[in-house]
């Protein structure tokens, strides 16, 4: 697609990239670093490489100086022993001043082997500078001394005399750094050399051909970087920086690819969005209609929630009422105060009301103690704890010698009677009572010191003796009440000695039935029996307030599962 | 004598063989002498010595029972090798040689033994020269022109040293010196043999010359030097026919 059917914006133009990019400082451009970095390459390796031939420089002259000095000493050896061994003092000298042609002599003595000098010369040639420091470049190699000898006719060789021969360590030391200071400044030259030499190479082969390419690259329209055509003289190369040019080309077709890729792309997503503004125009509207609706429901929702929190006030209210109607019901809790040593009462329904229940009542020198767990919790079984109640109340009045057996089996009867439970056949089914209770009564006065207990159903007579023994006796198995059961077969009296400081409890189920620690298991009647034990040495109202937070700390974040109703007693 | 046995036999032969028997060992020294070509005095530049010297000294220790070891050196070692006490004794010399080197030494010195001239020796058409017409002189090395000193030092004469005689003989030839300064006899004896004629170079009594007689000289043996002064005394008939023999009887000869 050509840029011409491009519709979207300019990424910019190149009068304004031209003055932000065009100039590259002198000290920034490649055409300094490489100088720089060229000089510095050539320097240092002049310099390392001048240090090693300084070096290299300075043996071979040490050398040159020691080998020619030798040769020249090998070379006048023949005149000089001709002029010791002759004592010719002018031969000597004429050997001396021969000596010193050589610029870097300083001293020659020539002595015969009688000691007397033949001919000796010194001069101390003065050097441009002071040389003093650099003598000892040469203060090894300057002294020479040749043992003279003479092939005496028909003596052999004999010893004659003596040559001596001292350089100028000074005029060494300056020669050698005369040669050491015009390689340095050759080697100089020769770096600055190959920098410029190197610099122009690289700015007509490198640098220019950039600065070109890098002129035609700000010339790319950005809107339009497929139009873009080359430098003439660049597009002939076939190097590197031909490549980079192909390359570039590349690139710049590939991003006016992209450009028209973006223009169809952003064509393609305005009719996208116009359609998903359609769209959610229509939701929207949608949501609107959903959201009057539900605000409708939600009024309707909180009218029902006004009526029904209004009922559940009444509701409550009414529970209220019938706690303290059920409340009434029961006995006072200091009706046997005077007949026990201590005597401690927990009734805890489940709800406001429950159906468990309790009586306490004396008659003559009797003692007598209900507890009965009645079917349900809640206002069911506070309406089955009214007919119990009743019928407690009439059993006891028409029973002229109180038997806890007998008395449990009138309940029955008497239950039985007021839910029309006692009825046979299919009328009884109009009713729809199949009611009962658990039940359990303790009995004692009189002159010994025996107590009897009945019970029918899951509410036992626990015994913490004195010695902190326990015993547990369950009573007959069964309810009573319930259309679908039948009366329990025999309620036993079971008698039982009164032993002083011992202590007696009957409690419903809902003591022992709490659920709780981890893992999650039911407490259990053992586990309440030990606790008990346990805390046998405590008052009885401590033990009913230490009860009731062990059993709290047992269920945790559990809740309770059914009405508690717990009578403790410790006989006189 | 039956009971000797051969050991002790050779035992004793050989106490005979080390023991003196009355004859005295000689006495042996050693003479430092020229080792140049100076005939028909001496010459000792072969390395043997030999010449009228040799026959003096030779017959002077065999009358004396002396051993002479003959040390031919260059003319101008042998006042050192005397004063350093290297050699016994120095032949020639003449105590007017380098005064100087020998003042503070006890040098002894023998009667004179056979007289020498030193003198100028020039081509013949060049006889009767004037003296300032001799710009160079030559001389062989180590020889002291006494003569000619007053000049040399006044820079009026420049002198030239040659090891060969014959060289100086060709140097005066090609005129690259003027005159030769050499002992007389010895220039004729050179002048025969090199040149078959005796009268190549001939010595000019106007120019300056020097006299005076060779003796033998010592530090360390001065009975030596009594014993030889009185050897020639008592013998001076051998000397004198030594001294002819050698063609030295009249050294101003020419």
């Amino acid at each position: 697609m050509s840029g011409k059917t491009s519709s979207g914006p300019r990424l910019g133009t190149p009068e304004r990239a031209g003055p932000h990019l065009g100039a590259v400082p002198p000290l920034r451009g490649l055409t300094f670093k490489q100088a720089a970095v060229t000089l510095f390459i050539v320097l240092a390796l002049g310099m390392i490489i001048g240090v090693i031939e300084l070096v290299l420089d300075w043996r071979m002259v040490r050398e040159d100086v020691e080998q020619g000095t030798e040769r020249t000493l090998a070379l006048v050896e023949g005149s000089a022993s001709e002029a010791a061994y002759q004592l010719h003092p002018a031969l000597g000298r004429e050997l001396v001043e021969g000596l010193f042609a050589f610029d870097t002599v300083r001293r020659v003595e020539l002595r015969d082997d009688f000691g007397q000098v033949l001919a000796s010369a010194e001069r101390e040639r003065r050097t441009s500078g002071d040389m003093r420091a650099w003598r000892w470049l040469f203060a090894d190699v300057i002294h020479f001394q040749r043992r003279l000898q003479y092939d005496v006719p028909g003596g052999g060789l004999t010893a004659v005399g003596v040559l001596e021969l001292d350089l100028s360590a000074d005029v060494l030391a300056q020669r050698f750094l005369r040669q050491a200071l015009r390689d340095s400044i050759l080697g100089l030259a020769r770096a600055l050399f190959i920098s410029v030499l190197v610099v122009i190479i690289f700015y007509f082969m490198i640098t220019r051909p950039l600065l070109a390419l890098s002129g035609a690259i700000a010339r790319v329209d950005p809107a339009l970087p497929g139009a873009w055509s080359p430098p003439p003289a660049l597009g002939r190369r076939r190097d590197e920086l031909g490549l980079l040019l192909g390359h570039l080309k590349t690139l710049l077709q590939a991003s006016q690819d992209g450009l028209d890729a973006r223009d169809r792309a952003e064509r393609e997503f305005t009719a996208l969005t116009q359609e998903l503004e359609a769209r959610v125009q229509a939701r929207t509207r949608d949501l609107e209609r959903q959201k009057r609706e539900v605000e409708r429901a939600l009024g309707q929702l909180d009218s029902a929630h006004q009526r029904l929190s209004e009922a559940n006030g009444r509701l409550l209210e009414s529970h209220r009422y019938a706690r303290r109607i059920q409340t009434a019901m029961l006995p006072p809790k200091d009706a046997l105060d005077a007949v026990v040593a201590e005597i401690e009462i927990l009734w805890e329904p489940l709800h406001l009301v429950g159906g468990d229940w309790y009586w306490l009542e004396r008659r003559g020198d009797l003692n007598l103690i209900l507890v009965a767990d009645c079917t349900g919790h809640g206002v069911p079984g506070a309406f089955i704890t009214l007919v119990l109640a009743s019928a407690t109340q009439q059993v006891l009045r028409e029973s002229p010698d109180w038997s806890p057996a007998e008395i449990l089996a009138a309940l029955d009867r008497e239950v039985r009677a007021r839910l029309h439970q006692d009825r046979a056949g299919p009328a009884s089914a109009d009713w729809e009572s199949d009611d009962g209770l658990d039940a359990a009564l303790l009995l004692w006065g009189g002159r010994d010191r025996r107590m009897r207990f009945a019970g029918v159903g899951g509410i036992p007579l626990v015994k913490i003796a004195p010695t902190g023994e326990a015993s547990t006796i369950r009573g007959a198995r069964g309810h009573l009440g319930y259309q679908s059961l039948s009366s329990p077969r025999r309620i036993l009296n079971h008698e039982i000695e009164i032993e002083p400081g011992a202590t007696f409890y009957l409690m419903t189920d809902g003591i022992t039935d709490q659920m709780g620690t981890t893992p999650r298991r039911l407490l259990g009647r053992r586990c309440v029996v030990e606790w008990l034990q346990g805390s046998a040495a405590l008052d009885l109202s401590d033990q009913v307030r230490g009860l009731c937070a062990m059993l709290e700390r047992y269920r945790g974040e559990e809740s309770r599962r059914d009405d508690m109703t717990l009578v403790a007693l410790r006989p006189l | 004598m039956k009971t000797l046995q051969a050991p002790l036999l050779l035992a004793v032969l050989a106490l005979l063989w080390v023991v003196p028997t009355g004859q005295t060992f000689a006495d042996r020294y050693i003479v430092g002498v020229e080792n140049i070509d100076y005939r028909p005095y001496q010459a000792g530049h072969t390395g043997a010595f030999e010449g009228f010297g040799r026959e003096l000294l030779d017959a002077f220790a065999a009358a004396e029972r002396l051993e002479l070891d003959y040390l031919p050196l260059p003319p101008s070692r042998l006042l050192p090798s005397l004063l350093r006490g290297r050699i016994d004794f120095k032949y020639p010399d003449d105590p007017a040689w380098a005064p100087a080197r020998r003042e503070g030494h006890e040098i002894r010195y023998s009667r004179p033994i056979v007289g020498y001239v030193d003198g100028t020796l020039v081509l013949p058409r060049h006889l009767g020269r004037p003296v300032n017409e001799i710009r160079a002189l030559g001389t062989v090395v180590g020889f002291t022109p006494i003569a000619w000193q007053p000049r040399l030092r006044q820079g009026q004469v420049s002198l030239l040293e040659n090891a060969d005689f014959s060289a100086l003989f060709h140097q005066v030839t090609n005129r690259r010196v003027d005159a030769v300064y050499a002992n007389v006899a010895v220039a004729r004896d050179q002048s025969m043999r090199l040149f078959g004629r005796p009268d190549a170079l001939r010595f000019d009594p106007g120019l300056p010359s020097t006299q005076g007689s060779y003796r033998l000289s010592t530090l360390r043996h001065p009975e030596v030097i009594d014993r030889l002064n009185a050897w020639m005394q008592a013998e001076s008939e051998v000397v004198a026919g030594l001294v002819r023999r050698a063609g030295l009887d009249d050294v101003w000869q020419d």
